[in-house]
């Protein structure tokens, strides 16, 4: 069962243009990663703050609505953030153009 | 706490340096002294009565200084590059961090989660690599100029109690201009009706339930002018000839008057405001045939008249009797000298008051339609060419030619009663009929119909005057109601090339006209010098042979209609228009 969930992070992390996946639990610590240690802290802190404040914002706007992804694109790369209750999944892709 | 601060004082003293205590006795009364009082000095003083005192009566107040416990503040940041680890690990110790890990990554909880995550997110890596779904489309095409779309609506309608039609309508020159509406009906004589209300409204055109104020002139109000430059002051032409000077300011009845004697002998049909230094002069017209300039500083009589005689038979001086009715005049102030008069008898006169003689006065005559001009108005782009209406058309002329208009369109099906220019957009007039319709023409885009219409109003519409911004149009009816027009932006607004194009328009015209004119004189001579020489001919054959004089004069006649028919073949069609004005 653990290597099922190896074996999918690491396909993901073999998709044409991913630069990197981490996986984060609820508390901020980076538990999967194919980035480095700093990359990833970072990473895993940013995001966890800017998760809540989306989901913050979704269910704000409608209570009965809830964030399932979020994209950050900017000029050198596209962040991809999906949620769960626990962990948060993180894949960092870089435009294929 | 801050602590008080005493007021009490210590000290320490031997008791030897206190001095001898005092001993008192029991003794008795004894008089030191007596001092009498003298009566002299009391012979000095008065007694005061009333006595001035002065007494304060307050609140008893006292002052106090209380403040909180100071609260002490302090910023401080907290870096935090790495947390959430439990307790038990530690930081820097690689091995806790790998066993920490390994033990989350074995947790349930998370391998669900990868699971349920992971499709989701390939998902949208495939898109992002199949496509680009953040480029901005059509970035590089051009924004295109957005197509004209004709708009006429109806801004506000101002309805008159009494329903009496509207014999004109004015803008005043102010800021916020309102509307003057005067109020009459044309076709009643003057002596009936005398208990019918003369009321002249001035109407704000924000607010449609009553007018700003009312002006009541003596009689019935034909028309009405509103100063250039005083906007509360106001000329009103009436029934009997008379002028009317209303300021709005001081009464609702006119401050001035114009004697019946010195004025018109019938209604005044047109009142406009001429070009004078002092902006006081104005000038009316009216049925009997004058033409009158005032001052409406001093209306004891007129500063000058004109009788607008054209057609004199041989042998008389222009006088009323010879005089063409006047049923609008036109003013344009770029032409301070001029005017042009349309008549009753369907002429529009050119007048220029600086001629010495009374024809070159009226310089010349255009022969405009089968009625009265109900409207004359120059074209604010090119000064030469004026439109008028009058019976069913309305037609467009130009200074420079004498026989036809320069611009004809087709025929309305009910009477035109006004049309005027559009101010600034140099293509454009309106025009209004009997049959309730706004007609709004632009000659640039669409030559042989308007371009929008609006029935405005199901009875008779009878003025129209446009805003000089061009935006808001006034038209009334028989009815009573002065409706507000509003017109969209590019009906207001000329375009880029307008005023190029519509002069070449009209020099187009004209020359066509001035063409048309030449040949036709050509013809006539023709004509007429064959007219002539057959009567050279037959004169020696007379005496001779009269059947031969038959035969001859045949020929020549046949001949002559060959010519005719031949050339009216050749030409184009334009010139059956023109022919009929033969």
């Amino acid at each position: 069962m653990a290597n099922e969930a190896e074996e999918t992070v690491r396909k993901l992390s073999t998709h044409k243009g991913v630069a990197g996946v981490i996986v984060v639990n609820g508390e901020g610590i980076p538990i999967k990663t194919t980035l480095d240690n700093h990359v990833s802290v970072q990473y895993a802190g940013l995001m966890t703050a800017l998760v809540d404040k989306a989901k913050a914002v979704v269910r704000d706007l409608d209570p009965s609505n809830d964030l399932t992804f979020l994209r950050i694109r900017s000029k050198k790369s596209e962040v991809m953030v999906a949620p769960d209750k626990e962990f948060i999944l993180i894949v960092v892709q870089n435009p294929v153009e | 706490m801050p602590s008080y601060i005493k007021s009490v004082y210590e000290y320490t003293k031997l008791r030897r340096n206190f001095g001898r205590q005092p001993l008192f006795q029991d003794v008795s009364a004894q008089m030191i002294d007596s001092i009498n009082p003298n009566i002299a000095y009391q012979k000095d003083y008065i007694l005061r009565n009333p006595v001035n005192r002065e007494v304060q009566a307050t609140l008893p107040q006292s002052q106090n200084e209380i403040n909180t416990k100071t609260l002490v503040i302090r910023e401080q940041g907290i870096n935090h590059t790495e947390g959430g680890w439990p307790r038990e690990v530690h930081l820097y110790n690689e091995e806790h961090l790998i066993r920490h890990r390994r033990r989350v990554m074995h947790e349930d909880n998370y391998i669900h989660a990868i699971k349920k995550l992971a499709p989701m997110m390939e998902h949208y890596v495939d898109q992002n690599n199949a496509i680009n779904i953040y480029e901005t489309y059509f970035d590089d095409m051009q924004s295109q100029v957005a197509v004209e779309k004709y708009n006429v609506r109806v801004a506000n309608v101002f309805r008159d109690s009494y329903k009496r039609p509207i014999s004109c309508l004015s803008w005043t020159n102010e800021k916020i201009p309102k509307l003057a509406v005067s109020y009459s009906d044309k076709t009643c004589t003057l002596n009936s009706e005398i208990y019918r209300n003369n009321d002249c409204y001035l109407w704000d055109i924000c607010k449609q339930t009553e007018p700003f104020s009312k002006l009541q002139p003596d009689g019935p109000c034909w028309q009405l002018a509103c100063s250039p430059i005083h906007p509360e002051l106001l000329i009103g032409g009436l029934a009997n000839g008379v002028v009317n000077v209303f300021d709005i300011r001081e009464s609702a009845n006119a401050i001035s008057r114009s004697t019946i004697y010195n004025s018109h002998r019938g209604p005044i049909t047109a009142l406009l405001f001429t070009h004078s230094r002092t902006n006081t002069e104005f000038f009316t017209g009216s049925p009997d045939g004058q033409c009158l300039w005032w001052d409406f500083r001093n209306l004891s009589k007129p500063l000058d008249h004109l009788p607008m005689s054209v057609k004199i038979p041989v042998g008389q001086e222009p006088n009323l009797s010879n005089a063409e009715g006047v049923s609008s005049l036109e003013f344009d102030h770029a032409l301070p000298t001029k005017f042009l008069c349309g008549t009753e008898s369907g002429l529009v006169i050119n007048v220029n008051r600086m001629g010495r003689s009374h024809s070159e006065i009226l310089t010349s005559y255009w022969n405009t339609h089968s009625g009265p001009v109900r409207a004359v108005h120059r074209s604010p782009c090119t000064i030469r060419m004026f439109l008028t209406c009058g019976d069913w058309t309305v037609r467009v002329w130009s200074e420079e030619v004498r026989t036809a208009p320069i611009i004809v369109t087709k025929p309305y099906n009910n009477q035109v009663t006004d049309a005027s220019w559009t101010p600034l957009r140099f293509s454009s007039y309106m025009a209004i009929c009997e049959g309730g319709n706004f007609y709004y023409w632009d000659f640039l885009r669409k030559y042989r119909e308007p371009v929008a219409t609006l029935k405005v109003s199901k009875y008779q519409l009878t003025r129209l005057t446009c805003h000089s911004e061009g935006k808001s149009v006034a038209i009334g009816d028989i009815n009573g109601s002065v409706f507000l027009v509003q017109l969209s932006e590019n009906m207001v607004i000329p375009g880029n090339h307008d005023k190029q194009l519509m002069s070449q328009t009209y020099e187009r015209e004209t020359r066509r006209e001035h063409i048309l004119d030449a040949r036709l004189k050509e013809i006539r001579l023709k004509i007429r010098a064959e007219e002539e020489t057959p009567t050279t001919m037959t004169m020696p054959d007379e005496s001779s042979n009269e059947e031969n004089l038959i035969q001859i004069t045949e020929q020549q006649y046949f001949k002559i209609v060959k010519d005719e028919l031949h050339q009216l073949v050749t030409k184009t069609t334009p010139s059956n228009e023109s022919i009929s004005q033969f």
